[in-house]
């Protein structure tokens, strides 16, 4: 009887202890990394994972448009809330470690990294798609190394472009951390060339149609804001001109009530290139931080000032996006909460290739007078005669304010901006930003902007 | 097994019973333990100077025949002999204290038991009848202040929140700092298992086991001790054992205490005058050009709010309007006892404590039923099952702009908690209702638990035992919270409303096989042997949805959300299997030496670190023993101990060494995305202690003394090393720095007075001395975090803990003490002196440093037992000295209205800086509504770091327990009642709620920090036991 017993016992902990799979649990909710690129499903699974990483609140969530406007803030509007990071940017005093300046260099690397993934597994991608895939990994990977250039480096009008500073270019996917991964930054013109060959080749691969996601016409107009940036007018118009026509010959138009093209579900007819929000992915910060709590948002952290509602025209109907409330006055365009946060309007293409067609002293596509009647007619002001450069520059800041244009116009066109009364000039250290502190620690081979110490 | 052994001992004495000596008289009695108040039988009673004895039957009677001049001496093992004179006495009662010295006490180990005078580890023991009376929720909490080394905070005063408990110091920066906990032999899943945000108020994994259910706690502290646990033993394991049956007639218990909690402390804020005052001062100068005395309460209150509809007799106290005093009340049965071969312990409890803040409170219902069983003469088995039910509801405390708590401190005194109409107003821009989220809000979790574990063990020959077991932990936890829109500014608002519902299960299996050896060898050898295998499996399943627009109020579950907007289900796991070993000598009980071993595989290590090995060994020498020591009779036990071993941490992430590409999802499409580096060489972090530690009893037990002396040095850190995000990552797991803590601990026990029958008083001891010190970090680099990004810091050669900001010198007196450097951007008089530490004329970030840290120089715990008759007294002190707590909250509770934050201040703020003429105490700013030039009075400066010492009377017991005839007339086995008070008195020169506090809960790295929290209360209440 014993023996049995002894021999039972010994016989249960064997059971237990020959299933020997408790070692090699397995995740469940990722995969290991070999198995992600290994198919055409895969992939564009990858492909989605890139557009998931852009519209993150770090870059086109949000934040990108954020920043623009706080360091272009002018007296025009205030930063309110408790966040630092935000009223660094709005002070002109941005700290190393300021966490938005890091979450962005990160995030815009982390969507650079995903396009890099997709670009080394074209192979595996069915033929027919192979182009369109190609295509909108280049749109991200170019559109991550423009935003990136117009914050973390001097902007491109200041000169000296193939000595100054741009951000580093990582064209390959990280597949572990050796000496390579210590990259040094590129220069001004080198970035700036990357951008323009991967949004070139994207624009020849991609469809006019690709529902939400990049298509030719959405690359067209990101081209367009990189040759103004580069001050390559006659580029710029072209590529205005071409992303006009293409959107317009598939639906798009102006929305004829001016309101109406905001706090929209769906993309609007206007919409070039937004992303998407809705209750499952309910990340927007521009509307949490200028929107106010009875709508879903924090405190109302940006109020708009007298200043900026001045420049309207008596009869604007862009004045209607203002409301007061708490205590102050607000802007209507981010109210809503789940609504698309909008990237590229097609009023911003007219108003592009007019600027551009007057410095070029063209009329490629329109006359910049007609354009610019265009925009004005859509908010109920009376058609211009004639219009000179200053008034379309004008035009442009009030039909895009707060939309995330704001510092960059001003750089572009060696402009100013003044908060009480200290003025930047464009070129300013102060309003770019510094290469993040964890950057610096992680990456001896980078070096601190201008005005950062270290 | 004492009382068994003694019962049959006692069968043995009566059969010498029976000389009668005509000229004495029967004197008769019941003894009775002090440790339990239940009758103790074996006891034997001696004639003092004659052979004349008698023993205690069952129920703890004796009868005895003595003469008039006689004195009766009355010993057991275990306890300290008293002595009674006969006199006129025909019956005489007595209660034996327990003996202090007992060295045969057994204390439980890792698989199996020693000696306490063989024990060569460092090991707190602490025994359930020290804390009976004292109305804890958990046995976490009932150990807070027991034993030396171990430090346990209790962070909040949410009924049921995370507690920390840290063993010998803080020995990890990213994994847990919380000790392994075993239960019965069984590992215990820990932790919170909330998904939903509460701020720092956790919830508490262990709270679902009774502690009345406990018969004691170890706490294995050194290497020697811990390492057969291996890989999860670096910040030391409990040992939690449960009340077994004894082989006696069936004992029924009845214990129940009710009482009530009020906050013990209300730091004072502004009422409506001086909030008035403060408002007028910071907006006089630049917004109406006159002094803040000729600005009428309209005028202020039609410039900032464009008037208020309320009258000016509102002046509302919001934090009394959140808090309450709040009932706690626990009812308990447990019946216990056997025979020879089947011994049963069956419990049921029901505790339920409300929260002092609205809408927070705990219950839990639970059950233990404990079973053994000799088959026969070689088989035995034991079974133990405990199952509850806990509910929880939680507020949000801490760093919330929606919690009932928070937001009664800044909540602005003009403002009436309800409208005419009886809807909730809205007392500032920034916070909602406090009244209105304490009440409207439904927080409410379920914690259903099973822990069952089985042992069988069968003895092969004399000595040699083989033991299987096998055990599962069940935790079944669920969550639901809905918030509401019915009141202005809740989170829901634009939501309509807003529903959770979120599972979590966490199941444990382990099946263990070993055997057990012992054998005494001639010449005084003996040796005992430990050697087993063993195999845990966890899998976690969790889940989470959420709704939103719900059509009312009175619809609060998903069902009736018009949208579900949210919702997951995941499955993790983790495995480990086990090697271990022990084997203890010892040579005359006089040289003793030991030393253990464990391997673990855990799937949580990279394959190139699959298996790790955690060694010990110690040996003691017993100097007492020594024949040079046999005249001495000074000491009753003297033992000098040292060890050294390795220990392990894996709670390092249970899939961080893989290279992983997580699912995402892009407007409804699922898409993939690389999110992980891998690590293949991922490993435990590492911990090496060494220990040496002196045993002594002096005066027959007396006053003993035990002291240790620790070394803990902790290597392998998990770290997320920072690599160039350039590379799309942020970091990857590694084993990168090092950690380390010494100290001193002592356990000083006296008796101080037994007189027999009359007044015992005996005094208990601990004090701990650690000094926590971060050894290395990632190529030295600090490493910052905290509110700001920078408020506290991770530095080489300064503790865990540690804060970082300005040193405020004060307040510029007058204008000619503000450098010019300085005022160059605006700062004038009355503002804050921040210290230029680099001297560049400015106040930037640079200038911070080092500002404190919520370290202790030492902590402890005093206990003072006293007894007369039948009346008992415990007063139970624990303190803390050195460590400095930061309220976080500062620049808003005494922000003086910086940035427009009309948040309410403290009262403090009336010491402010009015004028040249009238600066104040100099330590308070202006109040002014733009001091942004001057950081706006930030919360990171020695301003607002504080000593955090205190001392505090947690618990004191004061009980009755009624005389033998009463109890023979009421036909019951005894009576106690007793009255108990909890934090009855607090001496500290913490201006806040609570010394004991962190709003980060049991955060590894962020201690020692207040920031709205929720405080502890002093609770009375009043008992009574009962047995049949």
């Amino acid at each position: 009887m014993k023996k049995y017993i002894i021999t039972g016992l010994i016989g249960l902990t064997a059971v237990f202890s020959s299933c020997d799979d408790q070692l090699f649990i397995s995740p469940q909710q990722s995969i290991d990394q070999s198995l992600a690129l290994n198919s055409d499903a895969n992939v564009k699974s990858v492909l989605l994972g890139a557009y998931a990483e852009m519209r993150s609140t770090s870059l086109y969530g949000g934040r990108l448009q954020l920043y623009s406007e706080m360091l272009g803030a002018n007296n025009e509007v205030r930063w309110e809330g408790t966040f630092n990071q935000p009223r660094e940017m709005f002070n002109k005093q941005i700290f190393v470690n300021n966490s938005f300046v890091e979450g962005t260099w990160a995030a815009a690397y982390r969507a650079i990294n995903v396009a890099n993934n997709v670009l080394s597994a074209l192979d595996v991608v069915n033929e027919s798609d192979r182009g369109r895939v190609e295509g909108e990994a280049l749109f991200i990977r170019g559109s991550m190394y423009f935003e990136l250039i117009k914050l973390y480096a001097q902007p491109y009008t200041s000169g000296n472009v193939s000595s100054n500073l741009g951000v580093p270019l990582v064209l390959q996917p990280t597949r572990q951390i050796d000496e390579e991964s210590f990259v040094s930054r590129n220069t001004v013109e080198e970035v700036y060339q990357q951008i323009l060959n991967d949004l070139n080749r994207a624009e020849s691969l991609l469809p006019a149609v690709n529902s939400f996601l990049a298509r030719n016409y959405v690359v067209s107009a990101q081209l367009s804001r990189v040759y103004l940036q580069m001050e390559r007018f006659g580029d710029a118009r072209d590529a205005a001109n071409r992303a006009i026509n293409t959107a317009t010959t598939n639906g798009k138009s102006l929305v004829p009530v001016f309101m109406n093209a905001f706090n929209t579900d769906n993309d609007s007819q206007e919409d070039l290139f937004t992303i998407q929000v809705n209750t499952q992915d309910p990340a927007n910060d521009m509307f949490l931080f200028y929107s106010l709590p009875q709508f879903g948002a924090r405190g109302g952290d940006v109020a708009i000032l007298s200043q900026h509602i001045a420049q309207y025209e008596a009869d604007d109907d862009r004045l209607d996006q203002f409301f007061f409330d708490a205590g102050e006055e607000r802007t209507a365009k981010w109210r809503d909460q789940f609504k698309n946060v909008k990237v590229m309007r097609l009023a911003e293409l007219y108003l592009t290739r007019a600027e551009a067609n007057l410095r070029a002293s063209t009329t490629t596509g329109a006359t910049p007078l007609e354009d610019i009647n265009r925009v004005r007619a859509r908010v109920g002001l009376p058609a211009l005669t004639t219009v000179t450069l200053e008034q379309i520059l004008r035009e442009r800041k009030l039909e895009l304010a707060h939309e995330g244009h704001a510092i960059h116009d001003v750089k572009r066109t060696r402009g100013s901006v003044t908060e009480g009364n200290t003025t930047y000039q464009f070129n300013d250290p102060r309003m770019v930003f510094p290469i993040p502190q964890r950057e610096m620690d992680a990456n001896p081979n980078l070096v601190q902007n201008q005005g950062y110490g270290g | 097994m004492r009382k068994v052994l003694l019962i049959i001992l006692s069968l043995f004495a009566f059969s010498f019973h029976g000389e009668v000596w005509a000229q004495q008289r029967q004197v008769t009695g019941t003894v009775i333990s002090a440790e339990d108040n239940l009758p103790l039988p074996g006891v034997n009673i001696r004639i003092k100077g004659t052979t004349r004895g008698a023993i205690t039957d069952i129920d703890g009677k004796y009868s005895i025949q003595a003469s008039e001049n006689e004195t009766l001496v009355y010993s057991f093992v275990g306890f300290l002999s008293q002595e009674a004179a006969v006199g006129n006495r025909s019956s005489i009662d007595i209660t034996l204290q327990l003996d202090s010295k007992t060295l045969s006490e057994v204390v439980v180990v890792g698989y199996g038991s020693v000696e306490k005078k063989e024990l060569t580890g460092s090991v707190g023991q602490l025994n359930a009848a020290i804390i009976k009376d004292v109305p804890a929720l958990g046995i976490d909490q009932a150990l807070q202040g027991r034993i030396a080394g171990v430090q346990i905070t209790q962070n909040a005063g949410t009924p049921g929140a995370g507690i920390s408990v840290r063993v010998r110091g803080s020995s990890s920066i990213s994994a847990s700092n919380q000790p392994l906990f075993v239960i019965d032999g069984v590992p215990m899943t820990t932790g919170d298992p909330s998904q939903l945000g509460f701020g720092g108020q956790s919830s508490n994994a262990l709270a679902d086991l009774n502690p009345n259910d406990i018969e004691s706690m170890e706490v294995l502290k050194d290497a020697a001790a811990a390492a057969i646990y291996g890989s999860r033993a670096a910040n030391g394991v409990v040992l939690i054992t449960t009340k077994r049956g004894a082989d006696q007639k069936t004992q029924v218990n009845l214990n129940v205490y009710g009482g009530t909690q009020q906050l013990w402390n209300e730091p004072r804020f502004l009422d409506r005058d001086g909030y008035l005052d403060l408002f007028k001062d910071a907006f006089s100068e630049d917004f109406f050009g006159v002094p803040s005395s000729e600005i009428s309460d309209e005028e202020i209150l039609d410039f900032y709010y464009g008037g208020l509809p309320y009258g000016d007799d509102v002046n509302t106290n919001w934090v009394r309007e959140v808090t309450r005093s709040a009932p706690i009340q626990n009812y308990e049965l447990s019946i216990s006892g056997g025979n020879e071969r089947t011994k049963y312990y069956i419990s049921g409890n029901y505790f339920d404590q409300q929260g002092t803040v609205i809408n927070s409170s705990y219950s839990r219902m639970s059950t233990r039923f404990n079973l053994d069983h000799k088959i026969n003469d070689r088989f035995e088995i034991s079974f133990n099952s405990g199952i509850s039910r806990a509910v929880q509801n939680r507020i949000v405390s801490d760093n919330t702009l929606n919690g009932p708590f928070a937001n009664s401190l800044a909540a602005s005194p003009l403002w009436p908690v309800f409208e005419e109409n009886g809807s909730y107003t809205r007392p500032q821009f920034f916070y909602s209702n406090p009244v209105a989220e304490g009440t409207e809000n439904d927080d409410e979790n379920q914690s259903i638990r099973i822990f069952t574990n089985a042992l069988a063990k069968y003895k092969v020959t004399e000595g040699l035992n083989f033991n299987v077991r096998v055990g599962a932990d069940v935790l079944n936890f669920s969550e639901r919270r809905y918030t509401p829109d019915n009141y202005p500014g809740s989170s829901s608002t634009a939501e309509g409303g807003s529903g959770s519902f979120s599972t979590n299960n966490p199941i444990k299996w382990v099946a263990e096989a070993f055997i057990d050896y012992s054998k005494v060898f001639e010449g005084g050898h003996s040796l005992n042997l430990v050697a087993g295998h063993n195999r845990e499996e966890n899998l976690i399943s969790s889940s989470f949805v959420r709704g939103i627009q719900f059509p009312g109020d009175r619809f609060r579950y998903i069902g009736a959300a018009a949208l579900v907007n949210e919702g997951s289900n995941n499955f993790v796991g983790w495995g480990l299997e086990s090697y271990f070993g022990r084997v203890n000598y010892s040579f005359k009980e006089r040289y003793l030496f030991s030393s253990s071993f464990r391997a673990d595989a855990s799937s949580r290590f990279g394959p190139n670190n699959r298996w790790g090995y955690f060694p010990s060994v110690s040996a003691g020498w017993r100097i007492n023993e020594e024949a040079f020591m046999s005249d001495l009779d000074l000491f009753s036990d003297l033992k000098l101990r040292g060890s050294f071993g390795l220990t392990g941490n894996q709670e390092i992430g249970n899939f961080s060494w893989r290279g992983l590409v997580g699912a995402g999802n892009y407007l409804g499409s699922p898409s993939i995305v690389p999110v992980q580096l891998g690590n293949p060489d991922l490993k435990w972090e590492n911990t090496a202690q060494t220990d040496i530690g002196l045993d002594m009893g002096l005066f027959n037990g007396r006053l003993t003394l035990v002291a240790d002396y620790y070394y803990k040095k902790t290597t392998d850190l998990l770290f997320a090393r920072p690599i160039p995000t350039q590379n799309g990552y942020g970091s990857y797991q590694s084993n990168i720095g090092s950690v380390e803590n010494k100290g001193w601990e002592f356990t000083v026990s006296t008796v101080n007075i037994d007189r027999p029958n009359g007044l015992n008083w005996r005094t208990d001891l601990n004090l701990t001395f650690n000094r926590n010190k971060i050894l290395e970090l990632y190529e030295g680099e600090d490493v910052f975090y905290g509110f700001g990004g920078n408020s506290l810091v991770l530095r080489e050669g300064f503790p865990i803990g540690t804060f970082y900001g300005l040193i405020a010198d004060g307040v510029f007196a007058t204008q000619a003490d503000v450098p010019d450097s300085r005022q160059a951007f605006g700062i004038r008089a009355g503002d804050m002196n921040y210290r230029d530490i680099n001297g560049d004329g400015i106040i930037t970030d640079d200038d911070f440093t080092v500002i404190g840290n919520a370290q202790p120089k030492f902590f402890g715990g005093f206990t003072n037992t006293f007894s007369y008759k039948g009346f008992d007294a415990q007063i139970f002190m624990q303190f803390s000295y050195g460590n400095e707590i930061w309220n976080a909250a500062g620049s808003f509770q005494e922000g003086m209205f910086a940035n427009f934050f009309d948040d309410n201040n403290r009262a403090t703020v009336e010491n402010r800086w009015r004028s040249e003429d009238n600066p104040g105490n100099g330590q308070v700013p202006r109040a002014a509504w733009d001091v942004s030039a001057n950081r706006n009075n930030q919360s990171n400066t020695t301003r607002f770091i504080e000593d955090g010492s205190y001392l505090r009377v947690k618990n004191l017991v004061i009980g009755y327990r009624l005389p033998q005839q009463t109890l023979e007339r009421l036909k019951l086995r005894s009576v106690r009642f007793y009255a108990q008070a909890q934090n009855l008195l607090t001496f500290t020169n913490y201006s806040g709620f609570d010394p004991e506090v962190n709003f980060a809960g049991t955060s590894n790295t962020t201690i020692g920090v207040d920031f709205y929290t929720f405080p502890q209360p002093r609770t009375y209440t009043f008992g009574v036991n009962i047995g049949f």
